[in-house]
């Protein structure tokens, strides 16, 4: 029924051409699946939600001319008139811009009794209207309020933290409110009370949800939220915009800022989807090259088999002929050409297990990538076999029109 | 007799127009994006100090992964060879204070500051600065148009001289001798001391800690800038921190926490070292060695001595400027580029063999192997050519599209080079004479009567 005896004996007749179509695409499968799998890994990271409201927010750097700081009015005097322009959901001050992948980060151990305890977390500070500006929720207790905010963190009494950070400090289910802290997120429990009665502790006034705030990607535990005008040469607003107000507002806000203070210089102002983009700019270039791979290897290999099995075809005209002389129908020869396709394709995916399991160590070796699991390998044996496939079926429907007269006659 | 076997290749390709098409095409798709990969690696791997490349060196010393567990490190910025990438105060100072182990050291990092002019209306913007030590001009062959680095005195205490480069100095004083005029950094005013050649190598190989470009600079000052009260205002970089003993603290106020920085293991500094020869890379070892020593009876490092000396070509790889991301996807292209050699192969063996009964006609006519062996290979090496061409096409349209793909700072550097073009075309013709090599092998072995006998 499937001819596998003479297809077999007329590639065997064929060694090289069949066994450079069986390389090809055990070559293509290793290509296909392995650049599916980093394909599916960059997409599910920039695809990744963030939590924040990432679309209608927007920072600005301002910088005083000359040798001073900024001023504890001069920052409340601004987010105050910021707040005043229409199309203005709220705005803050913030220590570090969101997504922008520049943000102070500690991680901590310390030695309880007989377990090591880690902390890691990025330290952020800001004003009462941080949270709402970031459009974070809070979860438990409250946030900052006017008289929180300090000038010196010394003098500092709350802090607001976000779930994980609670979590990771006090243990799942512990109410954090109430609790002590410093600001490096280490609990004054057990044994490292002691070691750490010279640190500053802070009340945990309040619960933020989980976040992604500083980078795309959560590699700590969380946020602390400090209330705390830092000292510093330059200052960020954070801006939420009403929805299509940010690009009118990316104008007005600077213009807005050099009315109020002519002496200083606005350094820069974008977006935070900019800076989330410039952040996972090398993940979209991995995603579009490997979308590129995926399709130029489809169609080289596509485009080969159709040119081979369309010479294959011409060369076999008479044997074609004969065989439809013979009583063969259309049919049956359309197929023997497709079973033909399949077992070179088969036999090549056999040989493109290796080599793709193979590239894929080599990749995970030196470059830091992870194991490709069993599903890509299947999904990408799918679509070798299926582009073979597709690929014969056009030179194969050509047989159809080879009659039986041919073989009466002579080449 | 060439020129003959071009005439009949071409005639060859022209009869069968739709395989010896698909044959190009399929070099040329090949090379290109391959090529394409290969010029993104040759452009980001270019060490612009490669004629000081045996001499000069960025030092790391090992002492990172403190194995006590006191201190977390997951946060340290260690190159790929483990190591922090930058240095400590402490390390870099001791040796400062001993010029004597080499002819030139560096020690640097970056500040920014809002740059005007006075009586000017110029209007004012933030610059990115190189504080450096007076070596850095000498090191990395720097040359001076006018004046001369700052006094060894300017790099201990805080002394308001500046060094400018050849392009600042066209945009502030439209290229004059601007010796002893002033320019003002966040209101202060500074000195002009010396005017310097632009110093921009792409990647910025002398610091790469602000991305593969982010390291060059039209402005230096004198490494005395540490002595600042207010650094951290003023600082711009990574900066990270070990402390072991519970408890300390990192301070919260500004001079508080630069007195932290310089006293603890803090790592922040780039350093480079001229060293010429092996005695006195010998003799430097040795010097860092006993340091390191005393350091660590003192508690200030924890880990046996380890140290690395990385030359220009070297540091550009510690530091992956090349990422892995586009070396995955060099070799991906690469794996691709055989696969469509293989397809070549393919297409070229089924096009040639259509072809014996001719080529068996012509050995009963006298020809020899070697004549239909050579006959078809020009055929192949045409169609390489012609692969060739239309894939130096093809990896210009790859290269406009990786343009707007990455940073603007890579793309700015994205160019073939002749080298490159020239590289193209030898891919595609080493491809089709691997594609051609055994078809015409095959063919020049046809037998003339077994064709004879047919017709």
């Amino acid at each position: 029924m499937f001819e596998f005896g003479p297809i077999l004996r007329t590639l065997w007749r064929n060694k090289i051409g069949a066994s450079l179509i069986i390389l090809q695409s055990a070559l293509t499968l290793a290509i296909v699946a392995n650049a599916t799998f980093v394909l599916q890994q960059r997409l599910q990271l920039i695809n990744q939600p963030t939590g924040i409201d990432e679309q209608h927010l927007f920072t600005i750097d301002v910088k005083p001319l000359g040798q001073g700081l900024f001023s504890v009015g001069e920052i409340q005097r601004d987010t105050l008139e910021l707040r005043q322009i229409t199309g203005v959901v709220d705005a803050s001050y913030i220590s570090d811009k969101p997504l922008s992948g520049s943000y102070s980060q500690s991680n901590r151990n310390a030695q309880d009794d007989d377990t090591t305890f880690t902390i890691s977390l990025n330290q952020l500070t800001t004003d009462p209207h941080g949270l709402h500006t970031l459009g974070v929720a809070l979860e438990q207790g409250r946030f900052f309020n006017d008289s929180d905010m300090v000038r010196d963190l010394k003098e500092g009494k709350v802090v607001v933290i976000s779930r994980g950070v609670a979590d990771a400090a006090f243990g799942e289910g512990v109410n954090p409110i109430g609790q002590q802290i410093t600001t490096f997120g280490l609990p004054p429990t057990g044994k490292h009370k002691q070691a750490l009665k010279d640190s500053q502790l802070f009340t945990v006034v309040g619960v933020a949800a989980d976040a992604n705030i500083t980078s795309v990607a959560s590699v700590n535990d969380g946020v602390i939220f400090l209330p705390f005008y830092q000292p510093d040469k330059s200052v960020t607003y954070l801006i939420r915009c009403q929805p299509s107000q940010c690009n009118q507002l990316m104008l007005a806000v600077p213009q807005k800022l050099k009315q109020l203070d002519n002496h200083r210089i606005i350094t820069g102002v974008s977006t935070v989807m900019s800076n989330k983009d410039e952040l996972l700019r090398a993940d979209h270039t991995m995603v579009v090259m490997m979308m590129a791979a995926i399709v130029l290897v489809s169609s080289i290999t596509g485009l080969g088999v159709i040119g081979l099995t369309l010479i294959w075809v011409n060369r076999r005209r008479w044997q074609i002929g004969v065989r439809r002389a013979l009583g063969a129908t259309r049919m049956g020869i359309v197929r023997y050409f497709l079973m033909e396709n399949l077992l070179v394709t088969s036999i090549g995916l056999c040989f493109g297990v290796i080599l793709t399991l193979g590239l894929n160590q080599l990749l995970v070796e030196y470059y830091q990538m992870q194991a490709l699991p069993l599903s890509y390998l299947l999904l990408g044996m799918a679509c070798v076999w299926l582009l073979g496939l597709s690929a014969a079926f056009v030179p194969a429907l050509r047989t159809t029109t080879i009659s039986p007269a041919v073989a009466t006659r002579s080449i | 007799m060439f020129t003959y076997y071009l005439q009949l290749a071409w005639r060859s390709i022209r009869r069968a127009p739709i395989i010896s098409s698909l044959m190009i095409l399929t070099l040329a798709v090949g090379v290109a994006v391959s090529m394409t990969m290969l010029t993104l690696q040759h452009v980001m791997s270019n060490n612009g100090l490669a004629e000081r490349n045996s001499q000069i060196f960025a030092l790391q010393l090992n002492n990172t992964g403190n194995k006590t567990g006191a201190s977390g490190d997951q946060s340290q910025d260690t190159s790929s060879n483990v190591m922090p990438r930058s240095l400590t105060y402490r390390t870099v100072n001791t040796l400062l204070d001993n010029p004597e182990i080499a002819p030139h050291q560096a020690a640097m990092f970056s500040m920014h500051y809002v740059l005007t002019l006075p009586d000017s209306d110029l209007s004012p913007a933030e610059e990115l600065i190189r504080a450096t030590s007076r070596d850095f001009f000498a090191l990395f062959g720097v040359p001076f148009i006018y004046g001369e680095v700052w006094s060894a005195k300017a790099d201990d205490e805080l002394t308001s001289v500046v060094v400018i480069d050849n392009t600042l100095n066209q945009r502030l004083f439209n290229g004059e001798n601007s010796v002893g005029r002033q320019l003002l950094l966040d209101d202060v005013p500074y000195q002009v001391v010396g005017v310097v050649q632009d110093f921009m190598p792409k990647p910025s190989v002398q610091d790469l800690s602000m991305g593969a470009f982010g390291g060059n600079r039209h402005i230096y000052l004198p490494f005395g800038m540490v002595q600042q009260p207010n650094l951290l205002n003023n600082f711009k970089g990574t900066l990270s921190c070990q402390f072991h003993q519970q408890g300390v603290e990192f301070p919260q106020e500004r001079q508080a926490q630069r007195d932290f920085i310089l006293n603890n293991r803090c790592y922040w500094l780039q350093y480079w070292v001229e060293l010429p020869d092996l005695q006195t890379r010998d003799k430097y070892v040795a010097f860092l060695s006993a340091y390191f020593d005393q350091q660590k009876s003192n508690g200030f490092f924890t880990q046996a001595f380890g140290y690395a000396l990385s030359t220009p070509a070297q540091w550009l790889q510690l530091n992956n400027v090349v990422s892995n991301d586009t070396k995955i996807i060099t070799w991906l292209a690469l794996v691709f580029l055989i696969v469509c050699i293989i397809n070549a192969v393919a297409l070229v063996l089924a096009k040639l063999l259509k072809q014996a009964p001719e080529a068996g006609m012509r050995r009963a006519l006298g020809a020899s192997k070697t004549a239909i062996f050579s006959q078809s290979l020009i055929e192949t090496l045409l169609i390489g050519v012609l692969g060739g061409v239309i894939g130096i096409g093809l990896s210009q349209l790859g290269l406009l599209l990786l343009r707007v793909l990455l940073a603007k700072d890579e793309a700015a550097v994205l160019h073939s080079d002749w080298l490159m073009l020239a590289v193209t075309v030898l891919m595609a013709v080493v491809a089709s004479i691997v594609a051609g090599l055994y078809p015409a092998w095959r063919i020049s072995y046809a037998q003339p009567a077994k064709y004879l006998n047919q017709k």
